[in-house]
Parts: C-alpha cells; structure tokens; sequence
C-alpha cells in the first residue's frame, strides 16, 4: 500500500474534519449534541453506515453508471440508515427512543453522501473504508465534543447552550478555533518543509 | 438489381437492430437504478424478519404503580399487583388490531388498554390506554385514564427522554387536562404546552393522549358495557 | 372555523415560534452554503418550499399505504425517492422555464433531496398524529405544516444572507471568517427567536 496515500487517508478524519474543516453534518450534530450520550450514539451510527456506505459503493464503482449515480448512493445509503434503525430498535431500544426521528436523518447527513461521491466512488475498497473509518471518528469526536461541552454548561448553570441558539454558537467557536489551531499546525509544517529544504541544499 | 434490393435490405435490418446510444443508456440507467432500488428492499425484508420487535405489554409493578395512582383503588401498589385489581381489557390482539385499522405506524401506536379488573374500581368504567408517540426528542410513552363518559383522568408517564421538557411538568399538566372531557387536538395543545422550546413534541405528548382517547371511546361504546 | 385558527396557529408556529432552523436546528448546510447571495437564498428557499409540501403530501399517504401493507421498515427508502424524484423533475421545469433561477441555485439544487429540513418534515409529518381528524383533515393539515416549513427555511436564509452580506466589511479574526462567524451569526439570530416563545 502506498504509504503517503495512507496516511493522508487515515489522517483525513482529523485534518479534513468533517465538521470542523468540511462544514459537513452540521444538523445533527447540533440539534442531539445536548447531551454525551445521545452525542455518542447518534455519532457511531453514522459512523457505522459511513464505513458500510463507502465500502458498498467503492465495490460497486465499476458498476454504477455515472448518470444516475447519486440516485444509486442514495438508495444504498437509505437502507444501510434503515438497518441501523432496524438494528438498534432491536438491541439498542434505548438508543432508538431517545434519537427518535435523527435516525432515519443518518440517511441524508451530508457527510454519507459527500465521501460517496468525492472518495468511495474514486477508490479502492481498502482506502474507501479507511476513509469512512477516519472520517467516521472525527465526526463521532466532534459531536462529543460539543455533547459534551454542552452538558457540562448545561449542568455548570449556563443552560442557554443546551438550547439550539446556544448550540449555534458553541459550534461557530469551536469551528474558529480548530481553524486557528489547523493554521498553527499547517504553517509549522510549512516551515519545517523549508528548514528541510534549506538542509538539502 | 435484386444483389441493391438485398442491400437495403440488409442495412434496416441493421439499423432496426442496432438502438440509438442515448436510449441504450436510458434503459441502462433504468435497470441498474431498479436493481439497486429493489435488492435494497428485498435486503430490508429480510433483515426486517430477524430483526422485529415485538413488545409484549405486561401488567408489572411500574404499570400497576401508575394505574394506581391515576385511580386509587384504595389498596397499595404491591396488593393491587398481587390481587390482581388491574387486567387488559383489550386483548394485545385486539389492540394490534385497532392500531393496523386506524393506520398508525410504529411512529405512534397504542400499546396495552387496562381496565379495573377487582377491589372497589372494578367495573367502574375506566379505561386505562398505555399509547407511545415518538417526536422530536424522541419516544414517549403515556399511560391515560379516560373514564366511562369520556372525561379525563390523567396522565401518568410510563417512559419519557430525559431531554423532554414535559417530564418536569407532568403534574401542571395533569392540573389541566384534568375532568376536560372529549377534547380534540386543537384544544389539548394549549393545555398541554407549557413553554418548552420544542413545540414539535408538544404533538407527540398530545398524540399520545389523543390515541388513547379515540380507543377508549370505543371500549367504552362496544357492546354497551362499561370495558370488555 | 375552527380549522382555520388550527392552521394559522400551525403556520405562525412552523414560522415563527418553532422554525425549523433556528429552534429544530435542522437544514444547517444550505443554510451556510447558500446564503451568501440573497438571490440564491430566496431561490432556495422557495424551492425547498415547494419541494417540502409537495413531498409531505405525497409521503403522507404514501406512508399510510405501506402500514397497510405491512411494509413499514421501507418508509425511509421511500421517502428520499419521492424527495429525488421531485428534485429532478423540479430541475428539469427549472431548466427549462427558469434559467435564472437554476444558475443562481447551481450546484445546491440536486443537493436538496438531502435537506435534513424537508427529511425532517416528512418524518415527523407521517407521525403529525391528527388521528381523532382521519385522513382528509391530516392530508390538508400536512400540506399546511410543510408549506409553513419551507416558509420557515426561507425566512430564515433571506435574515442570514442579509446578516452575511454585512460581514465582508467588519473586521472579523482570520480563524473566524466564513462559517464560524455565519454559526454565530445564526445561533444569536436563534436567541432572538426564542424570543417569540412568549407567544
């Protein structure tokens, strides 16, 4: 496996957050990021039918033609969302009671269908399903984040957050400072890549 | 001249026999888009067969602890459970029955109708309807008491999410329903919303109640006895 | 009579009091992609208008028909077909009949079929209980509910394409510009809606 190619897909789930970097699946996460644990479920479904998802149409990239393709993600997504709904009712009714109507929104998170359609159906099955890996996990610690931040405001008195507004504005924060700190990050890196250079010559 | 005619001939055949591109593709986009559709339906039936819920409803103490308080019969909650004062009076057949002929999905349905079955209630005409609705917020489950005439009771609440501004207001609530007879929709909302800001599951929490009120009407009317 | 205080009260509520944007936090991503222009919004914001209450309606019965048949697990695939099909044949009409409002909607218009706001709709909409009213006064019910909102969605990109349009010129820090400032701009817009809780 070619190396580079790797690890900029392994790494993809933090450098190119979905959330934070992509601006992807924002409704979900903040509408049921009110608390950890509803965060945490609805965070490692979507995860789950991200990785089935990119697997499914990476294998069957050869097969769909390109006209009707996003009808043909769509569909796959749509029941992958249905099993997972299907799955948790059944083991998970916990779960199911309290996602309540989101579940069935897995189907259109803008995520699911914006790796489908920019990687899955553009690689291999290997990479397709590292990428669902990473990207699942930077989506599930993002909604945490936020789930989490915004009970322990809730439960510290500052019950504005728990609202949507204050969800809003949590998530705008937050996304400023990722953005500082992938700045930081990218501009250091940028500098070792000139200090090297410099070595070289 | 025959050798030109067989030509011809020869050439419609060719061009009958050969389809435009674009209609080739259209037909190709059709098949795989309908083959896509319908595997996927046939994978959810499948899966719907292992995967099915059934939920058995029983008379268990929590049950018995809010039927008790909704109508007292005097007893304690371990007595009424163990005397047996409260039983269906619907059968789970029954009620499934109800629910596929009202065409409410698994979205909101009736779960168990209970009714005084011994002590000092029995007979009384009450009808206790266990109804889920599932909103915004997620799943609630009520239990309501109806009586015989159609007033209400109360509510009593079986199971409700955590994040659901109602649950800390059950007992205001209570105050307002309370002896409201044969009320629609339009008129239990504003009793109900209490200035949660999730309108939305307002209609889940009424959903549940309304479901329970349109059932026991019924119980209440078949055969002209009080419960079955 | 009656009905209609019923649904001008689900109307000024859908609107105002629980906007499916600001209080139901659904339909974030076209609200941040699309709200740069206000022409792009409102063009949005009508289609998504359209789209939603034609969709519920057809959904509506559609998912009373699959209780009938025992087939209520495909209630999903269903839904997002009839949203994606509606979204096409909104994309030919508006090819063909209007041009300006298809460039200005561009890329955004196939990615309404997946409008958290309008899959929302429809999935609560089939559960919008009204059983003591049967299926005629649910079906208008619904078609009310989903207009108003799409109303909903429209108003508030048209309030966030105006708020946008200012902010090119404010000094805003480098970390900050684009979308994070658009979240708050949003989320302080959606504390002043909680405002109209009061009604």
């Amino acid at each position: 496996m070619d190396k580079k190619a790797f690890k900029d897909t392994a790494l993809g789930g933090l450098l190119n957050n979905p959330v934070f970097v992509l601006v992807l699946g924002i409704c979900p996460t903040i509408a049921k990021s009110t608390n950890i644990v509803d965060a945490f479920g609805l965070g490692a479904a979507t995860a789950v039918v991200l990785i089935c998802s990119n697997v499914l149409i990476s294998s069957l990239r050869k097969v769909i033609p390109d006209q009707v393709r996003l009808p043909a993600y769509i569909i796959i997504i749509a029941a992958l969302t249905t099993l997972i709904r299907l799955f948790l009712r059944r083991f998970v009714p916990v779960l199911d009671e309290s996602l309540g109507a989101f579940i069935p929104l897995i189907a259109v998170n803008c995520i699911i269908l914006g790796r489908a359609e920019a990687f899955a159906s553009k690689n291999k099955v290997g990479y397709a399903a590292l990428d669902g890996l990473s990207m699942g996990l930077g989506f599930l610690a993002a909604i945490c984040l936020l789930g989490g931040l915004r009970q322990l405001l809730g439960l510290a008195g500052l019950s504005v957050f728990v609202t949507p507004a204050g969800g809003f504005i949590l998530l705008g924060l937050l996304l400023g400072l990722f953005n500082f700190l992938l700045r930081l990050y990218r501009n250091a890196q940028k500098k070792r890549a000139q200090s090297h250079s410099k070595e070289v010559r | 001249m025959s050798r030109k005619r067989n030509t011809a001939i020869k050439k419609d055949l060719k061009n009958a026999a050969v389809m435009s591109p674009t209609l080739k593709n259209a037909l190709k986009n059709a098949a795989v888009l309908t083959i896509v559709a319908v595997s996927a339906a046939l994978l959810l039936a499948l899966a719907n067969v292992f995967l099915k819920v059934e939920y058995v409803p029983t008379i268990d103490k929590k049950t018995v602890a809010i039927l008790n308080a909704l109508e007292p019969t005097g007893a304690d909650d371990e007595t009424a459970l163990a005397e047996g004062y409260f039983d269906f009076a619907l059968s789970p057949d029954a009620v499934a029955a109800w629910n596929k002929k009202n065409i409410v999905g698994s979205r909101q349905k009736v779960i168990a109708v209970f009714k005084a079955a011994a002590g000092e209630n029995k007979d009384g005409g009450t009808v206790f309807v266990e109804a889920e609705a599932t909103g915004y917020n997620g799943k609630i489950a009520l239990i309501t008491a109806v009586n015989a005439d159609g007033t209400l009771l109360g509510i009593g609440v079986r199971s409700i999410p955590s994040a659901e501004f109602y649950s800390k207001n059950i007992e205001a609530i209570n105050g307002h329903i309370r002896s409201k007879k044969a009320v629609t929709t339009a008129e239990l909302k504003p009793l109900v919303y209490t200035g949660a800001s999730a309108r939305v599951t307002t209609t889940a929490f009424v959903d549940a109640i309304m479901l329970s009120v349109k059932i026991s009407g019924e119980v209440s009317a078949s055969d002209g006895q009080k419960g079955i | 009579m009656a009905i209609f205080a019923a649904i001008l009260g689900i109307v000024v509520a859908s609107v105002l009091t629980s906007n499916i944007v600001f209080s139901q936090s659904v339909g974030i991503c076209p609200l941040l992609g699309v709200s740069k222009k206000m022409d792009s919004a409102v063009g949005m914001g009508l289609a998504v208008t359209f789209v939603n209450t034609l969709a519920s309606v057809v959904c509506f019965l559609l998912y009373k028909l699959l209780i009938v048949w025992d087939l209520e697990y495909l209630d999903i695939l269903t839904f997002i077909l009839v949203i994606a099909a509606l979204v096409q044949a909104l994309d030919i009409v508006l090819k063909k009949f209007s041009p300006t409002l298809y460039s200005a909607l561009g890329v955004y218009l196939p990615l309404i079929t997946t409008n958290c706001a309008i899959f929302l709709t429809v999935n609560m909409m089939v559960s919008e209980g009204y059983v003591a009213m049967g299926t005629g006064l649910g079906l208008l019910y619904t078609a009310f509910y989903a207009f108003a909102v799409g109303i909903g969605f429209l108003l508030a990109l048209v309030l966030m394409a105006g708020v946008r349009g200012r902010d090119e010129i404010a000094l805003i820090p480098k970390p900050f510009r684009g979308f994070p400032i658009a979240l708050i701009a949003a989320g302080l817009i959606a504390l002043a809606f909680s405002g109209f809780l009061g009604i």
